[in-house]
């Protein structure tokens, strides 16, 4: 499913990945974790396409198509889609239109039939149930005025909403309270199943508590160090990574 | 009475004194023609216009053939349409407590300013609005400018404790020179909407000049959105006469090519616990300029101001251009009155978000756009914000959205 091979990528001339590879077949869960700078959030923003970075080696390929050479959206239309650590606030923009203008655009893309506005309230409502969100919040221009919590309750929404083949999620468990957490485990584990893929970059382990991944990735000095069963993480929670980070 | 001469005229003034000394004009018309000729066309020297040239780029408007504008139209009350100085007025006639009627001369002058003296010397006619009791749907003045010089005059008067709504769309053609002038009175406790739609052929030259009076908790807002031209000026003089008077004065300008808009404003707080809140957001792209003046003027006499203003300015290409002069002066001491001003391009951030959900990024760029004048529009007056949005709209496909 998605094959991140070799990846070398720099930001203003500084190499952040330094030959990173990792495969998730499809219907798996992998997590990455790692230390403090350790490369993660690039790893997330470079597959997604985001332009700051140059990708100077390596390929990243979701179901054998190369995504390096694609914009952005038309990543997103091929169904890769990024839970950001850092959700933006956007003033001005009305919450259900832009989520509904998001999707249309990423089935048109795919040509497929757009949704009806009807349709897709009946969709948002029911998605919006599952994640906590009321529909006050949904009023509200896009997460403005938002907890840390509410955002990332905002992109499990719309995870739910885009039912995206493979979901990378950026350190969703930072800022979570331990009922938020629990639903994005609820949410992870309802989506998961043949066909789609999980990428979830993480700091800590209780996240994996709720989601129990299939493999688990060290990542430190930008390349994948150390790669084994869900076991992995408890060990880390235990050891630190220290050793890692010496390794690198 | 002798007509006065300019020091050094320009080739545009030399014409306009050809076209004022050719025509029958009162002494009235001639008194504001010499207070004209005395100061001339503003020009980037003088302060208050050194982003907008008036002079500079009337050196070489006029061309024969105007580009017309496409007419935009909206439900109203009364309908008061000035196309080329020709006043017809539909509606309205029947409706108690309104007046809509025009009248022979010139409106009072409201300050020193040559393009009011200008106004008022070419001006052999003024439309009277007159409003004694509130007034729920709106009346629409549609101003055309079409080749030449034209020049609107119109007078607002609301009595006390009246209201009413009014939209003006101004519509300058290609290669002309328009100047409409609106003088507001707002009486005690009277209270009025003035939604201003601008838009302009590419090249043409506009400068609207608007006052406002308002009497003891009298209540005025303003929301104009603009399109510029070679260019446009729309500027407003707020004056607060009585206590607890509020005002609110809005504007967006989306300026593209090497357009050019200016909204001026300047609000003088002669009264006790008045209140005014100011927001601009200008977008500029290609060559376009967006210039934002911001006046608060409190006289000793305003204690208890509360006065706000707001400057935003988006850059989305090399070549555009954004000036802002907020400014207060203030002689009260027991006043609140902030003014702030930012400038920069698109949130690279809020771009990236938006395509990594799919949007393109001519939409991810339009969405952010329309969002930043959305403040403005969504605040805007029912009656012409359908008008504004689609304007605005039209802008953004014409940017490749």
């Amino acid at each position: 499913m998605l094959k991140i091979d070799n990846l070398h990528a720099s930001v203003e001339d500084t190499q952040i990945l330094k030959g990173l590879s990792i495969e998730v077949p499809a219907g798996e869960v992998h997590a990455v974790m790692g230390p403090n700078g350790a490369g993660k959030s690039t790893l997330s923003h470079v597959v997604a396409g985001r332009d700051d970075y140059d990708v100077t080696d390596g390929d990243v390929t979701l179901d054998g198509e190369n995504v390096l050479e694609l914009d952005p959206s038309e990543r997103a239309a091929k169904g890769l889609f990024l839970s950001f650590q850092h959700p933006m606030e956007i003033p001005g923009v009305a919450t259900m239109n832009f989520i509904r203008t998001a999707l249309n655009a990423q089935l048109k893309a795919r040509g497929e039939a757009e949704v009806s506005a009807a349709d897709f309230l009946k969709l948002i409502r029911e998605k919006a149930k599952l994640v906590g969100l009321t529909d006050e919040k949904l009023k509200r221009p896009f997460n403005v005025g938002f907890s840390g919590g509410e955002k990332k309750r905002m992109e499990m929404l719309q995870m739910a909403i885009f039912e995206p083949r493979f979901c990378i999620m950026d350190e969703t468990d930072s800022g979570l309270d331990i009922d938020a957490l629990k639903m994005v485990g609820d949410v992870v584990n309802a989506m998961r199943g043949p066909g789609r893929g999980f990428l979830v970059i993480t700091h800590y382990q209780r996240l994996l508590e709720h989601i129990r991944p299939d493999r688990v990735h060290v990542l430190a000095g930008g390349r994948i160090v150390k790669s084994g069963g869900p076991e992995l993480a408890a060990e880390l929670e235990t050891s630190g990574y220290d050793q890692y980070i010496e390794a690198a | 009475m002798a007509l006065a001469e300019f020091k050094n005229p320009s080739p545009y003034e030399a014409r306009l004194r050809k076209e004022f000394a050719e025509g029958g004009r009162s002494d009235e018309a001639v008194r504001a023609w010499n207070a004209f000729a005395a100061a001339g066309l503003p020009h980037r020297r003088l302060e208050g216009w050194r982003w907008t040239d008036l002079r500079g780029a009337l050196a070489e408007a006029g061309g024969e053939s105007p580009a017309p504008v496409a007419p935009i139209e909206l439900d109203a009350l009364a309908i008061i349409r000035i196309e080329n100085e020709d006043v017809t007025i539909e509606g309205g006639d029947d409706v108690a407590g309104l007046s809509a009627r025009v009248v022979d001369g010139p409106p009072e002058p409201f300050a020193s300013h040559a393009v009011s003296d200008l106004g008022r010397a070419f001006a052999s006619q003024t439309v009277l609005i007159e409003v004694s009791g509130k007034i729920e749907q709106p009346i629409l003045i549609i101003h055309r400018g079409g080749a030449g010089r034209n020049g609107d005059a119109v007078d607002i008067h609301v009595a006390p404790g009246g209201s009413a709504r009014i939209v003006e769309i101004i519509q300058s053609a290609g290669g002309s020179f328009h100047h409409v002038g609106a003088r507001i009175v707002l009486n005690e406790s009277a209270s009025l909407t003035r939604s201003v739609i601008q838009d302009a052929a590419e090249e043409a030259v506009l400068v609207g000049l608007a006052s406002a009076t308002l009497g003891a908790n009298a209540r005025f807002c303003q929301s104009s959105v603009a399109l510029g031209g070679k260019l446009a000026r729309l500027e407003t003089h707020l004056k607060f006469d009585g206590d607890g008077a509020s005002a609110s004065i809005d504007s967006a300008a989306l300026v593209s090519d090497s357009r050019h808009a200016d909204f001026t404003t300047i609000v003088a707080h002669n009264a006790e616990a008045c209140e005014t809140r100011q927001r601009h957001k200008g977008v500029a792209d290609g060559r376009g300029r967006a210039v934002f003046q911001g006046k608060f003027f409190v006289d000793r006499a305003g204690q208890r101001t509360d006065a706000d203003m707001q400057a935003n300015a988006i850059l989305l290409s090399d070549g555009a251009q954004a000036n802002h002069k907020p400014e207060l002066e203030i002689y009260a001491d027991d006043v609140e009155c902030a003014h702030g001003s930012t400038c920069g391009a698109l949130d690279d951030g809020a771009l990236f978000y938006l395509r990594q959900r799919g949007l393109d990024e001519a939409s991810a760029r339009a969405l952010l756009i329309e969002a930043f004048v959305g403040e403005i529009l969504d605040d805007m007056d029912a009656a012409a914000a359908p008008a504004a949005r689609a304007m605005v709209e039209n802008w953004l496909e014409a940017r490749g959205r």
